[in-house]
């Protein structure tokens, strides 16, 4: 089979197209070569049905993950991203209270709590 | 113990044998990335050290090391490109490793027929990603005033008395949610199926979140589509008249491509 020559010429490893902006160019023009963001290489990368599941000895962090893989591994970039912000899983008093008042509304319940 | 084997991707072996394989460096930054022929497939890995690559160690890096992970998946879908532009390439999940040459060999060969018949379906297409994007107040605002069930229920609670009209006006604001959601929805589905014109085969992905996506607006869709290389054109015009077509009302498409068939290429 022959390799179609554009291809093999454009010797660029990726291009990503936004087409938001008022810019008006050709298409072609406005496929421009730019360094694609992390996620949206893993969300391409790591999400593909499991090709060969038969004799894998490890697929990311173990064998689970040959069969969990997207969520789990997306679960700990989460992760990651929180801890790096440095807001984990706590909440402020600022959001705890707007849950509290949203449990309030949805059971259409009287605020017994005073504020 | 044997090195792992860390496959890449599969090519025909008719196409590794029309020209010399690139050099190129493995996943561990220092040996090669080699062929290993099975037949009519030819699958592209390289060895990494077992006791370094152990399952234990790369659950340590994936939990703790951000910049690993970013190196890595650089490295793999980098590697991946080159390949897919020599080579029609059945691209593998990043970190599919092999405990040996047997068993990839193995694994291959259970899989023959069906890598075969992927070869001829990717040949000559590409895989093309469309996020798109939606703010959300723009179309809410829309809904929440151009839904009849919506005015309808506003107009009834106006006339309640004041304290139940707060309680009613929440439970409005949730019907708006659940309204936009569901337009939202359909909007989206009515663009994929027309896009989904241009593929030989389109899928849908779940939404990433806005922490992940990093994007500010919501992420309403999350297409995959084939595309025959000479449709690509026309499939992008048409996204950017959608684009146009749409922008004002809150809307934003993002196309990313062409990718190796990562989509499109399982055969379990």
């Amino acid at each position: 089979m022959v390799v179609s020559s554009n291809r093999a010429l454009a010797g660029l490893p990726f291009f990503q197209l936004f087409l938001n902006g008022d810019e008006k160019m050709s298409l072609k023009d406005s496929i421009e070569n730019k360094k694609i963001a992390l996620i949206d290489i893993l969300d391409v990368i790591l999400d593909k049905g499991v090709a060969i599941k038969a004799d894998l000895v490890i697929s990311i962090a173990g064998v689970d993950l040959v069969y969990l893989d997207l969520r789990l591994l997306i679960a700990s970039v989460e992760s990651l991203v929180q801890a790096k912000q440095g807001n984990g899983k706590t909440i402020s008093s600022e959001e705890f209270d707007k849950q509290r008042r949203e449990l309030i509304d949805a059971s259409s319940q009287p605020n017994k709590w005073k504020n | 113990m044997d090195d792992f084997n860390y496959l890449y991707g599969l090519i025909p072996t008719k196409e590794a044998a029309n020209q010399a394989f690139p050099s190129l460096t493995g996943f561990d930054g220092t040996g090669n990335i080699y062929t290993f022929t099975i037949g009519k497939i030819t699958a592209i890995v390289c060895n990494l050290d077992s006791n370094i690559y152990s399952e234990e160690r790369m659950k340590d890096y994936i939990n703790d090391d951000m910049d690993w992970l970013q190196e890595k998946a650089f490295h793999h879908h980098e590697t991946v490109m080159k390949l897919s532009k020599l080579f029609t390439v059945l691209p593998l999940k990043f970190c599919t490793l092999y405990k040996n040459e047997a068993s990839l060999e193995a694994a291959v060969r259970s899989n023959y027929s069906k890598i075969m018949d992927t070869f001829l379906f990717i040949y000559g297409n590409e895989e093309w990603n469309l996020k798109i994007y939606c703010k959300d107040e723009l179309l809410k605002n829309q809904v929440s005033h151009s839904n009849p069930v919506i005015e309808a229920k506003r107009a009834e609670i106006s006339q309640l008395p004041k304290g139940r009209q707060f309680f009613e006006k929440k439970r409005l604001d949730k019907l708006i949610e659940a309204q936009l959601e569901e337009e939202k929805n359909k909007i989206s589905e009515q663009i994929h199926s027309s896009l989904s014109g241009f593929a030989l085969k389109a899928n849908v992905k779940e939404n990433l979140s806005h922490q992940l996506s990093g994007k500010q607006e919501q992420m309403a869709w999350n297409g995959i589509y084939l595309v025959s290389k000479s449709k690509v054109e026309p499939f992008l015009e048409s996204i950017e008249q959608f684009e146009k077509d749409m922008r004002e009302k809150g809307w934003w498409f993002q196309a990313t491509g062409p990718w190796p068939a990562y989509h499109f290429s399982s055969f379990s």
